[in-house]
């Protein structure tokens, strides 16, 4: 009876048809397009200001507009706009890499797909890794869409000082903090499947900015994970001049923690916890 | 022995907080076999559906499938094993076929025209290219049932798989299931709520009430239990009973002004009863011979009172 099914030599023969599961539901979902067009208004804005600043007139004539574009930085140019873009992805990616791993995790309880999921060849712990691997790759394709408009648009500006070095320490930077981010919001789609849905979980990541708000005050924002990607891309400090604790060691392995201890419990809950 | 057992289940219970939604439940399930499911909504069925896949660990018991214990490190066991719990559901923004490939990617099946045939033959082609979203209950259903057939597996667990389906679609999957069971031996555990679909299909029946097996039946022990009766309203119930004992006829009052007669002879001769009430002085209002259902059977034997015929 079951001549049609092999049984798999290893892990990765198992892992990668639910990758290729997790992806294609990926493709096929408007949220992807979502993320992707929220991550280019982001840089669209950045752009913006941008402009702004690299014509003062302009800038007095657009009122309101210009006087805050100065309060991100004085001038135009490439390093400012990685700062600015950076500033960007690293307040927005909380938000946007938070909904994604809630979307991933929390659809199977929306759509009510999760029985499915559950009583296969496939292990559960699998799926979670597939799941965790295509959060991670989706972000990660995002922080190079990023890359690549605020290239298209820094080239359109015709902003100065375009040094190979910067775009590289730019990219260096960008990609840090996508990574950085990508570890601290592992634990909202460990929120979205305790809860079996979206809303908890999309609640967790407003209140860690909150949390983040606040201890960042404080001046202890080095020690508090989901403030560590803003202190890491610099970009506050270039561009308003707020002068932060450097990041230590400690810095990183509390973001690796989280990263690692959300995503043993998220295989561990799917494998154990009663799903009625 | 492991071989003839489809399902050994010993000693479920399951509890959720201060309610007990198995209880002590234990099932032997040989392998051919279509096993009916029955019980109330609320009965426990669902329940123990999801314990003997995985989804729930039972307090006390353990579950085994072809002789292998159920736990979270045998994941190959499910090669063997489809499912559908309560009602299907599917990727909305995904076709038909799209779903079907997600399952028979995420069952490690090397056969990639497994999908086209699991379409043609539960008769999905025409929405093959639909997103799941777009599909009617009943089509749902067929999916869901795609998805639970495609590896052709050796046991098949459905929880209310009749849910949603038009008539025509209940005797095709009835068919279908039979013909699975029948011609590849494939062992069917299959729950409902409503006994008649389940008496059709099913080679034995168990009975769970209130997270319990009450009773275990073969296809002819359920066909016996149709039994007739003989219902007669009388206005005084104490001269008819009075009467009725005299003539040596057992019955038992059923109601204000009915007696209930179950002794075969006399059921036969409905007729006779009816000239011996009146000679003693109390006519039978209503006389009719009736059909006792295996509904009622079911009502009864999980404590509820009956319909009373009309």
């Amino acid at each position: 009876m079951i001549a049609s099914v092999k049984a798999p030599d290893n892990i990765i023969s198992k892992l990668v048809p639910a990758l290729w599961v997790e992806l294609k539901k990926v493709q096929r979902s408007k949220t992807l397009w979502m993320t992707a067009l929220a991550f280019s208004l982001l840089i669209i804005i950045s752009g913006l200001f941008m402009y702004i600043l690299k014509d003062p007139e302009q800038a007095r004539r657009l009122g309101i507009l210009g006087a805050k574009a100065q309060i991100f930085g004085g001038s135009a140019n490439w390093p400012s706009f990685f700062n600015l873009v950076l500033l960007m992805v690293s307040l927005g990616g909380l938000i946007i890499f938070g909904f994604i791993f809630v979307w991933i995790f929390g659809r199977e309880f929306g759509d009510k797909t999760v029985y499915d999921i559950l009583s296969l060849p496939t292990p559960r712990v699998t799926v979670v890794i597939a799941k965790i691997i295509t959060a991670a790759y989706w972000s990660l394709a995002l922080i190079l869409l990023v890359f690549v408009l605020m290239l298209g648009l820094g080239a359109m500006l015709q902003l100065p000082e375009w040094s190979a070095a910067t775009v590289w320490n730019g990219l260096g930077l960008l990609l840090g903090t996508g990574s950085l981010t990508v570890l601290i919001c592992i634990p909202f789609g460990l929120v979205a499947s305790f809860t079996r849905g979206y809303l908890p979980a999309v609640g967790c990541i407003f209140l860690v900015i909150i949390l983040g708000q606040v201890i960042s005050q404080l001046g202890n924002g080095q020690y508090f994970p989901w403030t560590i990607p803003m202190l890491y891309s610099g970009a506050a400090e270039a561009l308003i001049g707020k002068v932060t604790a450097p990041l230590g060691l400690i810095s990183y392995i509390l973001v690796g923690l989280v990263g690692a201890i959300s995503l043993v419990f998220t295989c561990g809950w799917w494998r154990y916890a009663d799903q009625t | 022995m492991s071989e003839l057992l489809s399902i050994t289940a010993t000693g479920l219970t399951k509890r959720f907080g201060d309610v007990t939604a198995v209880n002590d439940l234990s099932l032997n399930i040989h392998c051919g076999e279509i096993y009916g499911f029955l019980g109330l909504n609320g009965a426990g069925k669902t329940t123990t559906i999801r314990m003997l896949l995985g989804m729930i660990r039972p307090n006390t018991g353990s579950v085994s499938l072809f002789g292998i214990k159920v736990q979270p490190s045998q994941s190959s066991i499910w090669q063997r094993v489809g499912y559908m719990v309560e009602t299907p559901h599917a990727y909305p923004d995904l076709t038909v076929r799209e779903n079907l490939e997600i399952t028979r990617r995420l069952r490690q099946m090397s056969a990639t025209d497994a999908v086209e045939k699991i379409i043609g033959e539960l008769g999905l082609m025409p929405y093959a290219n639909r997103r799941a979203r777009t599909l009617s209950l009943g089509n749902a259903q067929r999916l869901g049932l795609a998805k639970a057939l495609i590896h052709h597996p050796d046991l098949l667990l459905l929880d209310e798989p009749a849910n949603a389906l038009d008539p025509a679609g209940i005797v095709e999957i009835r068919n279908l299931l039979r013909g699975l069971a029948e011609n590849s031996g494939v062992t069917i555990f299959i729950s409902s709520h409503i006994l008649s679909e389940v008496a059709r299909l099913a080679t034995r029946i168990g009975i769970v009430h209130e997270g319990r097996l009450l009773k275990e039946l073969n296809a002819n022990e359920l066909a016996e239990q149709e039994e007739q009766r003989l219902a007669v309203d009388v206005n005084d119930t104490v001269a008819a009973l009075s009467a009725l004992g005299k003539a040596g006829i057992a019955a038992r009052l059923d109601g204000k002004n009915s007696l209930i007669i179950t002794d075969k002879p006399t059921m036969q001769h409905p007729d006779k009863v009816a000239t011996l009430l009146v000679e003693a002085g109390c006519p039978p209002t209503r006389l009719v011979v009736e059909q006792r259902d295996l509904e009622s059977y079911f009502l009864g034997l999980v404590g509820m009172k009956e319909e009373k015929k009309q």
